[in-house]
C-alpha cells in the first residue's frame, strides 16, 4: 500500500491528502453537530463533490455530471440541507479545481457553480410555493424549472466570464449536454421518490452521454494532432519557415472570430492555415520547392491531395486559393492575410506594424481589404496576438534549434 | 457466406430457423393463454423498439449495442403483473424486424432474432414476476436482466459459432466486454418501466432524449474517425508513392501493432491511438527526396546525412506533438530501444513506441527491401527474441509471436503479400533492421 502511494506523483499525493483532510474535517464537524444525520450530510456532500469533478467534454468546454445531482437535490432535500450539502461539496472541490485548472480558472469555475447552485436553490423554494402537489409529475415540473434556472445561470456566466481555453459560447453547442443533464436530474428525482436505491440507475444514461462526448473530443484532438504532424513535414523539409503553419493558424482563427464566422469555418481555416504548404509533399524532391517559382501550382497540388481525402475537400479549395490570383470569399481572404502576415513577421513582433502596412498596400479586392482592416483592428485591440502566435510555433523552432545544437 | 439471388444462407440456418420456430410456438401458446397487457403500452413499447432497433445506439468501438434489450426490460416492468409475459414477448418479437437484416436478405437471421428475443423476453418477464412477489423490486430487476442476458448471449453465441466457425471461446471473448453494458442498460430499462407505471408516457423522454443525444454524439465521433482515416490513408498513399519498395508497409505495421495491442489487452481507445501512431510512424519520409528513398544499395555520405537530418529533426519536433509522441520511439533508435525503467514503463506512449518498434522491425524483416530479400518468419521470430530485453520489449515480442501463431498466419519469405519489382535484384543477406549475420536463411528457402 505504502509503495503504491509512493509511486503516485507528488501533486496527486498532495491533492489526495487535502481531499482526505477536508473529508475528515467535514465528517467530524457535521457528526459532532448533528450526529448520524450530520454524517449522512457529509457523505452526501462528498458524493456531490466527486460528481462535480467528473466532467463531460462538451463542445462548449467541460461540463460536470454533478450538475444533475445538485439539481435533483434542490427538489429532494429541504432548503437548509441543500445549501449545507452543496456548500460543503463546493468547498471540498476547491483544491482539486485549483490543481486541475490553475488558480484563476479554478476559482472562476467555483464562482459559476456557487451562483448557479444558489439560484437553483432559490428557484426550488419558489417552485415549492407555486406547485405544492407531491405527485411525481409535479415533482418533475419543479425539478425541471429549478434545473432550467441552474443551467441558464451557468450558461450566462460561461458567456460573461469565459475560461481562457474555452471556445466561444454558442447555444446550439450547449443545449444537448444541458438537456441531458436536465433529463438525468428529472429521472434521478422521480426514481429516488419511487425507491431511493433506484436513483443510482438514473445516472446511467448520463454516463452514456459522457462516454459519447468524450470519445468525440478525444477523436477530434487526435485528428488535430495528425493535421499538426502533417503540417510539420514541409517545415522539416526546409521549404517553409518552422512554425509557420501553427502561427498562421493563430492569426486565421483570430481573424475568423473577429469577422464572426461560424465554428465550422474557424475550424476549416485553422486546418487550411496549417496545411497550406502540404502540396510540397507530393513533389519528388521537396528540396525542389525552394527553387519553385510557380506557387500556384504548389497550391493546386496541395488542394488536390486534400480533396482526395474527401473530408478535407473544402479545406483543399481554400488551400488552392491561398496563392491564387483573386480572392473570392471571406474565408480565402482570411487565409491569404493570415499566412501572408506570418511570412512577413515570422518570430519578430517588431515587424508586425510594417507587415500590416505592406499587407494593406497589397490588397486589391474588397474581401482582402476588409480582412486587412480586421487584422489592423485585432492588432490595435489585442497586440499580444503576435506573441501568442509566436509562442504556438515556438515548440517547433526550439526543437529544431536544440536538434541543430545536438548535432553540433 | 454464399450470397444467393433471393436469400443469403449461412451454415447455421437450421439453428436460426429452429429458434424462430420455438419463439413463434411460444408466442402462439401465450396468445391462447392470455392475459393481454394494456394495448396502449404495448403499442408504445413496440413502436419504440422498432424505431430504436433501426437506429442503433452504438456504445462501443465497432460493436452495436442494441437498445432493444433496454426497451424489452422497460416493457416487462411497465406492464406490471398484468400481461407482462405476453406483452414483453410481443415487444421482443418485433426486435427481429430490422431494415438492415432484410436489406442483406438474411431472412433466417431475422426469424432467429424474433425467436431469440421472444424467448428471452418471456423468460425474463416470468423471472421478474416471480421474483417481485418473493423478494421485491431489486431482486426482480436483477433476476430479469440476468435471465435475459444469459439466454440472449447463449443463443447468439451458438449462432455465431455455427455460422462463422469461430471457436466458442473466441466468440465469448468478443462478447464478454458487452456484459456490463447489458446489466447497465437492462437495469435502466427496468427503472423507466417502473416509472412508466406511475408517471405514464412522460417517463419515456427522460431516457429517450439522452439516448438520442448520445447517439448523435457517437455518430459525430464515427464520422470524425472516418475523416481521420481517410486523411491518413491519402498521406500513406503519398508516402508509398515516394517509396514504392515499402508498399503496404504502414498498413502491415498497423496490423501487427494491433495484434500486439490485442494480446496486451489494450482498451478500445488505446488501440485506436496505437493504430494512428503506427500508420503515421513513417511520416518523416515525406520530407526525404524520392531519389534517396528508392536508391538501391548503399547511400553516399551526403545522402545519408540528408536522411539523418530529416529523421532527427522529425524526431525532435514530434516530441512536441502530443499525439505523435509515441512515433518518436520508433523513429529514433535511442528512444525505441527497450529499457527496464518503471517510470517510463508507466507511460502509455512509451508502451506504444515499444509496440510499434516491434511491429516495424517484424515487417522490415519479413519484407523484401532494396537491400535484402525477405527473411523467413522463423528467422524473424528468432531475431526478435534474440534482441528482446535489449532492443525490443520482451512482452511485445512475445505478444506478436503469440498473436501470429494463434492465427496460424505466415509472413516473410514465400508468403509476401505485396510483390515489388526491383530494378536491381536485392541480395539474400544485407543490412537491415538488425545484425543478421548469423541468422542467414538456410539455402533452398532463399533465392
Amino acid at each position: 500500500m505504502k509503495e503504491a502511494i509512493d509511486r503516485l506523483p507528488r501533486g496527486t499525493r498532495r491533492l489526495a491528502a487535502e481531499a482526505f483532510l477536508a473529508l475528515a474535517v467535514s465528517f467530524v464537524i457535521l457528526g459532532e453537530a448533528q450526529g448520524v444525520h450530520g454524517l449522512v450530510l457529509a457523505a452526501l456532500g462528498m458524493l456531490v463533490a466527486s460528481s462535480l469533478l467528473v466532467v463531460v467534454q462538451a463542445p462548449i468546454g467541460s461540463v460536470p455530471l454533478g450538475y444533475a445531482l445538485v439539481i435533483a437535490l434542490a427538489e429532494l432535500a429541504d432548503v437548509s440541507t441543500y445549501f449545507v450539502v452543496v456548500g460543503l461539496a463546493l468547498l471540498v472541490t476547491v483544491p482539486v479545481l485549483v490543481a486541475r485548472y490553475g488558480h484563476d480558472d479554478g476559482l472562476r469555475r467555483l464562482m459559476r457553480w456557487s451562483l448557479a447552485s444558489a439560484a437553483c436553490g432559490g428557484a426550488a423554494v419558489a417552485m415549492r410555493l407555486l406547485v405544492v402537489s407531491s405527485r411525481p409529475d409535479m415533482a418533475l415540473l419543479r425539478v425541471s424549472a429549478a434545473g432550467a434556472v441552474f443551467l441558464g445561470v451557468d450558461l450566462v456566466l460561461r458567456t460573461l466570464f469565459p475560461t481562457p481555453t474555452a471556445p466561444p459560447m454558442r447555444f446550439g453547442d450547449a443545449w444537448p449536454v444541458h438537456i441531458s443533464l436536465l433529463c438525468a436530474a428529472g429521472l434521478l428525482t422521480v426514481a429516488y421518490q419511487h425507491d431511493p436505491w433506484m436513483a443510482a440507475l438514473a445516472l446511467i444514461p448520463l454516463v452514456l452521454v459522457k462516454f459519447a462526448y468524450d470519445r468525440y473530443a478525444a477523436a477530434k484532438d487526435a485528428y488535430r494532432q495528425t493535421i499538426k504532424a502533417l503540417s510539420i513535414v514541409p517545415e522539416v523539409a526546409g521549404v517553409t519557415p518552422l512554425g509557420h503553419g501553427e502561427r498562421s493558424a493563430v492569426y486565421a482563427v483570430a481573424l475568423a472570430r473577429q469577422l464572426g464566422l461560424s465554428n465550422d469555418s474557424v475550424e476549416r481555416l485553422a486546418t487550411a492555415a496549417r496545411l497550406h504548404h502540404i502540396g510540397y509533399v507530393t513533389l519528388d524532391d521537396p528540396e525542389d520547392a525552394r527553387h519553385h517559382d510557380n506557387r500556384i501550382l504548389l497550391a493546386q497540388l496541395g488542394g488536390a491531395i486534400l480533396r482526395e481525402t474527401e473530408f478535407l475537400a473544402d479545406v483543399g479549395e481554400l488551400v488552392e486559393s491561398v496563392h491564387g490570383g483573386g480572392v473570392e470569399s471571406r474565408e480565402a481572404a482570411v487565409l491569404q492575410i493570415a499566412t501572408g502576415f506570418d511570412h512577413l513577421v515570422l518570430e519578430d513582433p517588431a515587424r508586425a506594424i510594417g507587415a500590416l502596412q505592406l499587407i494593406n498596400f497589397r490588397q486589391r479586392d474588397p474581401y482582402g481589404a476588409a480582412a486587412a482592416l480586421v487584422l489592423r483592428r485585432i492588432l490595435d485591440e489585442d497586440p499580444e496576438v503576435v506573441e501568442r502566435a509566436i509562442a504556438s510555433g515556438a515548440p517547433l523552432t526550439e526543437a529544431a534549434a536544440a536538434s541543430e545544437v545536438s548535432r553540433g | 457466406m454464399r450470397p444467393g439471388r433471393w436469400i443469403v444462407v449461412l451454415p447455421g440456418w437450421w439453428y436460426e430457423v429452429a429458434c424462430g420456430v420455438a419463439g413463434t410456438a411460444l408466442l402462439v401458446a401465450l396468445i391462447l393463454r392470455g392475459p393481454w397487457p394494456d394495448l396502449v403500452g404495448l403499442a408504445v413499447f413496440t413502436g419504440l423498439l422498432l424505431v430504436a432497433e433501426n437506429a442503433q445506439v452504438l456504445v462501443r468501438d465497432d460493436a452495436g449495442m442494441s437498445p432493444a434489450f433496454m426497451i424489452v426490460m422497460a416493457s416487462i416492468a411497465g406492464f406490471g403483473a398484468h400481461g407482462a409475459i405476453l406483452g414483453s414477448a410481443i415487444v421482443g418479437f418485433s426486435a427481429g424486424f430490422t431494415i438492415d437484416t432484410f436489406k442483406r436478405r438474411r431472412y433466417t437471421a431475422a426469424f432467429f432474432n424474433t425467436g431469440q428475443y421472444l424467448l428471452g423476453s418471456a423468460a425474463a418477464a416470468a423471472a421478474y414476476s416471480a421474483l417481485s412477489r418473493i423478494g421485491g423490486t431489486a431482486p426482480a430487476f436483477l433476476g430479469a436482466v440476468l435471465v435475459f442476458g444469459v439466454l440472449n448471449t447463449g443463443l447468439v453465441l451458438v449462432q455465431v459459432v455455427l455460422n462463422y466457425g469461430q471457436p466458442a471461446r473466441d466468440v465469448w471473448a468478443d462478447m464478454r466486454p458487452e456484459v456490463p453494458n447489458y446489466f447497465a442498460f437492462g437495469l435502466v430499462g427496468a427503472l423507466v418501466g417502473v416509472l412508466y407505471t406511475s408517471l405514464g408516457a412522460i417517463a419515456l423522454p427522460l431516457l429517450i432524449i439522452p439516448a438520442v443525444i448520445a447517439r448523435k454524439a457517437f455518430a459525430s465521433f464515427l464520422e470524425l474517425r472516418e475523416a481521420h482515416d481517410a486523411t491518413v490513408r491519402v498521406f500513406i498513399r503519398t508516402i508509398e508513392a515516394k517509396d514504392r519498395y515499402t508498399a503496404g508497409h504502414t498498413e502491415r505495421v498497423a496490423k501487427y501493432a494491433l495484434y500486439i495491442g490485442e494480446q496486451l489487452r489494450l482498451s478500445g481507445p488505446e488501440r485506436e491511438h496505437l493504430r494512428y501512431a503506427a500508420l503515421l510512424h513513417d511520416v518523416g519520409k515525406l520530407a526525404v527526396p524520392r531519389r534517396i528513398l528508392n536508391k538501391p544499395g548503399r547511400l553516399t555520405e551526403d545522402e545519408y546525412a540528408i536522411v539523418q537530418r530529416h529523421n532527427q529533426v522529425c524526431v525532435d519536433i514530434l516530441t512536441r506533438v502530443d499525439f505523435m509522441r509515441s512515433m518518436v520511439g520508433t523513429a529514433s533508435d535511442q528512444h525505441a530501444h527497450y529499457a527496464v525503467d518503471e517510470a517510463r514503463e508507466r507511460d502509455r506512449l512509451v508502451q506504444e513506441a515499444h509496440i510499434v518498434a516491434v511491429a516495424d522491425a517484424f515487417d522490415a524483416m519479413t519484407s523484401t527491401r532494396s537491400y535484402r530479400r525477405a527473411l523467413a518468419q522463423d528467422v524473424a521470430f528468432a531475431e526478435l527474441r534474440d534482441k528482446a530485453g535489449t532492443q525490443f520489449n520482451p512482452e511485445c515480442v512475445e505478444a506478436l509471436i503469440r498473436a501470429i501463431e494463434k492465427r496460424g498466419e505466415q509472413y516473410g519469405l514465400g508468403f509476401e503479400e505485396t510483390e515489388v519489382e526491383f530494378e536491381v535484384t536485392p541480395p539474400v543477406v544485407g543490412v537491415g533492421s538488425a545484425g543478421l549475420g548469423d541468422l542467414v536463411p538456410p539455402r533452398g528457402t532463399g533465392s
